[in-house]
């Protein structure tokens, strides 16, 4: 039986000093390294019991104890006899690749479940790009009978990493935001993808500088064009306003007429139709009033390029695209409310057709058994139920 | 060898008897097979009475809908006197099952006329709420589009209804199950929660989908709520009361369905207005009525079931 311990790991301030992982030796199920995941104010201190000869489970036992506090106040004496320390190599999976090591991840809130992963890389890509979910120690529950599959290996650390996504960060409106990205992920972003495809993964430290480098000069260039040229780029984006505008009324009133011998409902459509052109003239007005505001022409839309040429200069080019696309988002979300209302509408309507032909065989869903069961209806709930489904067969097109 | 294929042959290990001599498919025919009871005539055409039936109820729908729109677009009717007969023909004969199937209804009469007035408000308010939704529904489609779609509807009506339960066989259904514990029949205790309809569920939501399509080319609110009204006492109550008709008066029953088809086919016959069309009319309601039975009667002689040890078991109680 071996105690582990926890020796820093080199790369451990990408981590918030959280970066150590654990494995042992699958074949004789001891432990050859200490390499821990724990939160930054605690180390997990644990025990490996040799698996049970009859029943063949892995039993571990631990605690998580505060790091200040010493070691030696913990363990028994004789535990200390079996206390080992190891020293802690570089985590990178290459030097591990020919071994039997395992990685573990902990979970203190449900008494110490943990994961096996056999590959370090998969095991660890999904939480170098969560540096929350790594805070705060996420793992899934392990079972001894699975180690053994490497398939399901493969398929658990993508339940991982999916599980660690929805434990992610609470901000997730912001998270939605490309600036926040930006901003929370700094390297993260294509530049430094690309240079991670491209230069030798022995250095690291390169590939980030290229990456600031690049970005700082073009964020100077693109913030310098557009300083120069914000008069003329304010112009251009009233005129795609308009253009855009008169774009959606032709595509609103072609889609009227009927198209490809389409048959829709008229007055259905038509209403439909002149709300659609309402909301766009509203929308257009306002957008264009905000870029007239206080009398002089396109007011608004210069300063905005002056902010944003100003940004591109300080923050970088992929600062200021990030927030190009999120304005581009706010001014067209009355595109995108419009988009997430019909799409809902479509998929209800679907739904009621699908429910109601299910109605008209004397079927119902049955969401106990995820199956399609008879039903009995009486003649009323028969006749508004055919009401509804003439009406949703016969709108669907509309 | 053998010229038939070897069937059964004796197994050493297991329990089971062989057919011994029965080595092939004649063998194996006379041993299992058994003729059913031989039917009379008269109930084999007591039988047909209610298809018949469903298929005078069809066209009575059918053409009730179309003197309706010309009535709407003020055409001029042939034969004016048939709207007041078709009316008395449908009203005696929905008066006759209702007079023979008194005393049959498992519900109180509170509860039935709680139950009608409810039906009947519903109908109204969703009539009214919908109405104008349903007028402009099926305006983009030509009218044959829709009457080919209506009258497909009727036939698949015609084709799903449940024809055992329209004869007054009994329903086995959770619906009933304390009623089947105490007797045979279903008419014991007293019901209060609305019942299911049994009379074939794609039959009846055929025939309302159809009422849907014929409802909305026709531009009177009144109008529409009395031929949907019309769909809904033919097409969903008629059943249930029939049913009950022949579990109450088993020996009278064919006799009042048998009425009932004569004053509704009278009354189509008086509603339809071209001579080829009664004529089809007429040939098809001999065929199911007296031709298809008589057929019937022939061909029982050639039936045989067969049942063995291959069956999926049934409890019998």
């Amino acid at each position: 039986m071996t105690v582990l311990l926890w020796p820093r790991c080199k790369q451990e301030k990408h981590l918030n000093n959280v970066g150590i992982v654990v494995g042992w030796n699958h074949d004789s199920n001891t432990v050859i390294c200490a390499k821990i995941l724990h939160h930054k104010d605690y180390i997990f201190l644990r025990k490996i019991i040799r698996p049970d000869q009859q029943t063949g489970d892995l039993r571990i036992l631990g605690k998580w104890i505060p790091r200040k506090e010493k070691v030696e106040s913990w363990l028994s004496s004789d535990e200390m006899a079996e206390f080992t320390l190891t020293p802690l190599g570089p985590w990178w999976a290459n030097e591990l690749r020919d071994s039997n090591d395992l990685l573990i991840y902990y979970d203190p809130e449900q008494n110490y479940n943990f994961r096996l992963e056999r590959s370090y890389q998969k095991g660890f890509s999904c939480l170098l790009k969560r540096l929350h979910a790594v805070e705060q120690l996420h793992c899934l529950q392990y079972d001894c009978q699975e180690e053994e599959n490497d398939e399901n290996q493969h398929q658990c650390s993508a339940e991982y990493s999916s599980a660690l996504e929805r434990r992610a960060s609470p901000h997730v409106i912001l998270q939605n935001s490309l600036l926040h990205k930006h901003l929370t992920e700094t390297n993260r972003i294509s530049l430094h993808y690309f240079f991670n495809n491209n230069l030798s993964k022995d250095l690291p430290s390169m590939r980030s500088h290229y990456a600031v480098y690049l970005d700082s000069f073009l964020g100077v260039l693109v913030g310098a064009t557009i300083l120069i040229y914000r008069k003329s780029l304010s112009k251009i984006l009233s005129v795609a306003i308009g253009v855009q505008y008169q774009t959606l009324q032709d595509a609103i009133e072609w889609l009227e007429s009927f198209p490809i011998g389409f048959k829709l409902n008229e007055p259905l459509t038509h209403s439909m139709g002149k709300q659609l052109h309402i909301i766009f003239y509203c929308w257009n007005n306002i957008i264009l009033g905000l870029g007239d505001c206080l009398g002089h022409n396109n007011f608004i839309f210069w300063w905005m390029f002056t902010g944003l040429g100003s940004i591109s200069f300080l923050f970088g080019a992929t600062t200021f695209f990030a927030i190009l696309v999120d304005l581009i988002q706010v001014g067209t979300l009355h595109l995108i409310f419009l988009h997430a209302f019909f799409n809902e509408l479509y998929r209800f309507e679907l739904y009621m057709l699908v429910s109601l032909w299910q109605v008209y065989r004397g079927k119902k869903f049955n969401p106990l058994r995820k199956r399609t069961d008879t039903m009995e209806y009486d003649s009323m709930q028969l006749l508004i139920g055919m009401l509804l489904f003439a009406f949703s067969l016969f709108l669907f097109t509309t | 060898m053998n010229e038939y294929p070897q069937l059964w042959q004796r197994d050493p290990d297991t329990k089971i008897r062989s057919t011994g001599c029965y080595s092939n498919l004649d063998g194996l025919s006379k041993k299992f097979s058994f003729k059913p009871c031989r039917k009379s005539y008269n109930i084999i055409w007591k039988n047909s009475l209610v298809i018949g039936q469903e298929f005078v109820l069809t066209c009575f729908f059918l053409t009730r809908f179309r003197i309706e729109l010309q009535v709407e677009q003020n055409e001029t009717i042939e034969n004016p006197l048939s709207q007041n007969l078709s009316l008395f023909a449908v009203s005696s004969s929905l008066f006759l099952v209702i007079w023979f199937s008194r005393g049959a209804s498992r519900s109180t009469r509170y509860h039935k006329a709680q139950t009608r007035l409810m039906d009947m408000l519903l109908l109204a308010m969703l009539l009214r709420l919908i109405s104008a939704v349903l007028k402009t529904l099926t305006g983009s489609y030509s009218s044959n589009t829709v009457h080919a779609l209506a009258i497909a509807g009727m036939l698949v009506h015609w084709w799903g209804c449940d024809y055992c339960y329209a004869n007054g066989t009994a329903v086995s259904s959770p619906f009933y199950k304390d009623e089947e514990k105490n007797s045979s029949s279903s008419l014991s205790l007293p019901v209060k929660k609305r019942e299911p309809f049994f009379g074939g569920t794609v039959s009846l939501n055929a025939a309302f989908f159809s009422t849907t399509l014929l409802a909305s080319r026709m531009n009177s609110n009144w109008s529409v709520c009395a031929f949907v009204s019309t769909s809904v006492t033919i097409f969903a109550f008629y059943p249930v009361r029939r049913h009950l008709l022949y579990v109450t008066s088993p020996k009278e029953a064919p006799y009042v369905v048998l009425a009932t088809i004569i004053l509704f086919s009278t009354a189509s016959w008086l509603l339809l207005q071209s001579k080829l069309e009664k004529l089809i009319y007429g040939a098809v309601l001999l065929i199911v009525c007296f031709l298809a039975p008589t057929w019937k009667y022939y061909l029982q002689d050639f039936k045989s079931h067969i049942h063995g040890p291959w069956d999926i078991a049934h409890i019998r109680r």
